[in-house]
């Protein structure tokens, strides 16, 4: 299928076209890894602004929902034709794969950090960094599963659609418009429904919140659920297009979507959308220059934003009061 | 006026039992090397744990007295390695100077990335005026992150696929040496006005400023010291590896340092030299679990934090490394001295 | 000469005027204090008066010299010193380290020599040691020199913080406070203790407090604030009988109220 654009674009010349093409292509890629990005700086920034905790163990949600979606989808060989299975099927992989990250990050709460939400903040960041060996590892070591990279299963048939020179594969594009529609459910859900104002509650004054009867448990256990939710839809986004899953994918994911939560101000939820999509495109043009600056891009985007706006584009400066 | 204890140490046995038992322990160890008692493998262990030591203790110095956020403490030790590595392979080629020259340039190169690691040091110090808790730790994580990158792209000193050949100079006395000299100077800073400066700004940085505490010039020093020995011990882990790359020294190492350190306990320097060695040990105690060796260590690393967050050695010192008020109050053990050991 | 000069001092969070025209003429050896009801902003001028807050606008100037833009360290070295409402002790530090750091702008023993521990740091740090002792025995903390700052009762804490800001040799002493939880004989002893160290360490005092019978017995002058702007100043007596200040702490409609 091809879209062919209309005649009064072709005023261009032809090296104008090529670059369009190319920038194009290149936007296309960038929103895609913005949309795994901001997925997953979602879960972080909800975490830390719910808990006040910065889980440096959230990129490992996404490498579990990648790789269950993978031992997943194989309960349903039977159903697939050619590698690629029905929509129904496919509905069902998505659904218990989240379900079952959301579950994990909730346990994970429940064990490792639930005991030390009074204690300094570094206690918890030590621990994080041991649930993240944990999640690594363990997997890992487990006969059936093991280090190897496995392939991920092809969920939706790829059609290609050429779009003013620069392809852009269905995939895509559900990945895109999945990522934005999900975005903007969590979104309403914080903003109009009970549970969001309990959250939001939380997040601005635990003590305050139980004083008013909020159960605070129940409040941040739900908030991991839908942070590993997330994490598990990035990474099958994620896999979608890079279709090589193992026990490590999710470091340098979750640190890359760190980064777009503190660029657009960590606890803030639009922000790290924001952010995600900002260091998604950002990162592809910047591999396009030159491949260390775009394994540099994130930092350097990090250092800036932090010297010239700690608190995040999105984000509000408080002051101590002494 | 003076604290009564009744377990207090003559003074002889507590100001020299210490240098002996260090000298002891060395001869010790030399003869099981000898004996092959400790073969190469466990040398290297211990080399290591040494290395760990020194990084354990600088991290303290920063995170546990300071009251600081830093967790990208491996990027001045990268800093320190490619430093100390430069001047003794390239500067200095090893192969082709006198083997008398061999310690001073050792010696050289390490003061030299221990500098280096310094003047980075202090500045990332400047942001750390600015931000506070969270912003400075993920400053200090995108710095060790940089310098990674940075490194990376060097190719003169490797590249990516980083630095071979550094000679082989960093041996147990060395080692030893370091480890001793630095938790010597580093109690003697914690118990003097700098020290007390670090912990004032550490528990209440607000008071620290109002009672005329230039927390700016101590929040830099404190970096700026912390690196240096960071860079020192980056030094002697080029020279004991011989072979270093940049993605050694990423966050993973950092994160080591930091679980080493709040393992054994923030605030002690017993805790660090405690943190460090065991848990540089345990990984190759384990080794005969295979695959399950990490899946444990992450076990017991999470069973420490949320049974004994304090950390094992919990703040406390061993005698050897911590000041007694009462030790001012005493007579000085010989007639004139000229510095340093006598007194303490 | 006026020890501190303190001219129009104003300041604004937004678009809040927290403290609007605060002036202040301080001699030396005189006790000032200001009064009003929470959250008139009294905390805020000595927040302004010891560089934590910039002013919006003013002068502040000690002997002299403004003191306006200099960082709160600064203001410590140059002679003011003070206490906080919520008592602010390094916690997890001995009673007499607590006060020790407050002689690090003091010290005269460099880095090097610090390393090293040479003779004469360590007989630096024993003269120090001695001093503080000396300072704390007449507050009734010497005896528990080694204790943990955050195991002291209450009393004493206000008390080593008092310790802590006199060590650093100041001109001008702002207690926050004081006197805060404080019962009636402790209310006594510390008043005694403040004008005491009035006439020894030959200071001037700025203090805030509640406790009337704290503070009239011993304040040269007083200034009521209230919303942040000064309602009456002038000796007790007069304060204490001025309409205005009745109305602010008491409400409109109280025509008899005496102290």
């Amino acid at each position: 299928m091809s879209f062919c654009p209309p005649a009064h674009l072709f005023i261009f010349t032809g090296m104008e076209a090529i670059a369009l093409a190319t920038i194009l292509q290149y936007l296309v890629y960038g929103l895609q890894l913005g949309s795994v990005y901001a997925l997953l700086a979602l879960g972080y920034t909800m975490v830390y602004g719910i808990v006040g905790m910065i889980n440096t163990a959230h990129g490992d949600f996404l490498m579990i929902g990648a790789l269950g979606t993978y031992f997943i989808a194989k309960l349903f060989d039977s159903m697939s034709i050619d590698g690629t299975y029905p929509m129904l099927a496919v509905g069902c992989i998505i659904l218990i794969a989240t379900v079952m990250t959301g579950g994990i990050a909730v346990g994970v709460e429940a064990i490792a950090y639930r005991p030390l939400r009074n204690k300094p903040r570094m206690i918890a960041l030590i621990t994080a960094v041991g649930v993240s060996m944990f999640l690594t590892n363990f997997p890992r070591a487990l006969p059936f599963i093991g280090p190897n990279p496995r392939p991920f299963p092809t969920l939706f048939t790829p059609k290609t659609f050429n779009v003013l020179g620069a392809s852009i594969t269905s995939t895509q594009i559900i990945m895109i418009v999945l990522a934005a529609v999900t975005m903007l459910a969590l979104d309403r859900l914080v903003a109009k429904t009970k549970i969001g104002a309990q959250m939001r509650a939380v997040s601005m004054d635990k003590d305050a919140a139980s004083l008013m009867g909020i159960n605070i448990d129940k409040v941040i256990s739900i908030t991991f659920f839908i942070g590993g939710a997330l994490a598990a839809v990035s990474g099958i986004c994620y896999a979608s297009v890079y279709p090589q899953v193992e026990v490590y994918m999710g470091s340098w994911l979750g640190n890359m979507s760190f980064v777009s939560a503190v660029l657009g101000g960590i606890g803030d939820i639009r922000g790290a959308m924001l952010g995600g999509f900002i260091l998604g495109i950002a990162q592809i043009f910047a591999t396009a220059i030159n491949s260390t600056f775009g394994y540099a891009v994130g930092f350097i985007i990090l250092i800036v934003i932090l010297l010239v706006k700690p608190a995040g584009i999105m984000g509000k400066v408080t002051i101590e009061k002494v | 006026m003076k604290t009564t204890n009744a377990k207090t140490m003559h003074p002889l046995l507590r100001k020299f039992g210490p240098l002996l038992g260090c000298i002891v322990f060395y001869v010790v160890i030399m003869l099981l090397r000898k004996a092959d008692i400790i073969n190469g493998y466990y040398m290297q262990v211990m080399l290591f744990a040494g290395v760990n030591v020194l990084m354990t203790a600088s991290l303290n110095l920063v995170n546990g007295f300071t009251g600081q956020f830093c967790i990208g403490h491996a990027g001045f030790m990268s800093l320190g390695a490619y430093g100390a590595a430069v001047i003794t392979t390239m500067v200095f080629k090893s192969n082709s100077i006198p083997e008398a020259a061999q310690i001073p340039v050792f010696l050289l190169g390490l003061l030299c990335g221990g500098i280096v690691a310094a003047i980075v040091g202090a500045l990332i110090g400047i942001p750390s005026l600015k931000l506070k808790g969270d912003y400075l730790a993920i400053v200090t994580l995108a710095f060790g992150e940089i310098v990674r990158a940075l490194l990376r792209l060097i190719q003169p000193i490797g590249g990516a696929r980083g630095m071979i050949g550094i000679p082989n100079y960093a041996n147990f006395f060395w080692i030893m040496l370091f480890v001793v000299l630095t938790l010597w100077l580093l109690r003697n800073l914690i118990y003097s006005s700098y020290g007390r400066a670090f912990i004032a700004i550490r528990d209440n940085e607000i008071a620290a400023d109002a009672m005329g505490i230039n927390t700016t010039k101590y929040k830099i020093m404190s970096f700026c010291i912390a690196a240096f020995i960071a860079g020192v011990a980056g030094g002697l882990y080029a020279h004991v590896l011989s072979f270093i790359q940049p993605d050694s020294f990423g966050f993973v190492k950092s994160a080591d340092y930091l679980v080493y350190l709040y393992a054994g306990g923030s605030g002690s320097l017993t805790g660090s030299v405690v943190g460090a060695v065991l848990l540089t040990i345990l990984p190759e105690v384990l080794r005969f679990l295979a695959t399950w060796r990490l899946v444990l260590y992450a076990i017991i690393l999470i069973a420490v934090m949320l049974y004994r967050s304090e950390g094992l050695i919990g703040g406390k010192e061993v005698p050897f490394l911590r000041i007694k008020r009462s030790s001012l109050y005493e007579q000085p053990l010989f007639g004139r001295k000229k510095n340093g050991l006598s007194e303490e | 000469m006026r020890i501190l000069e303190v001219k129009n001092l104003s300041i604004q969070f937004g678009g809040l005027r927290a403290v609007d025209d605060f002036n202040l003429s301080l001699g030396k050896d005189e006790l000032v204090a200001i009064i009003g009801p929470n959250g008139a902003g009294k905390t805020t001028i000595f927040n302004m008066l010891t560089g934590i807050y910039r002013p919006t606008s003013g002068s502040i100037e000690l002997e002299g010299e403004s003191l306006v833009g200099l960082k709160p360290y600064q203001f410590a070295q140059r002679g003011i010193s003070r206490t906080f409402q919520n008592i602010r002790l390094f916690s997890n530090a001995s009673v007499i380290d607590n006060v020790k750091m407050a002689a690090t702008m003091h010290s005269k023993d460099n880095l090097v020599s610090s390393l090293l521990r040479t003779r004469t740091m360590v007989k630096h740090e024993r003269e120090l040691d001695e001093k503080v002792m000396s300072l704390l025995e007449p507050l009734n903390l010497a005896d528990k020199a080694d204790l943990l700052a955050k195991n002291l009762p209450y009393g004493d804490q206000r008390r080593l913080e008092l310790a802590r800001a006199l060590m650093t040799d100041p001109k001008i002493l702002l207690l926050d406070e004081p006197v805060a939880g404080m019962i009636t004989t402790e209310i006594e002893e510390m008043a005694e203790l403040v004008v005491r160290i009035r006439k020894d360490f030959e200071l001037s005092i700025i203090l805030i407090e509640h406790h009337m019978n704290f503070v009239m017995p011993i304040a040269d002058r007083v200034k009521v604030i209230d919303f942040g702007k000064t309602i009456s100043e002038g000796t007790p007596d007069v304060v204490q009988k001025d309409p205005k200040v009745i109305e602010a702490y008491l409400g409109g409609g109280y025509q008899n109220a005496n102290a």
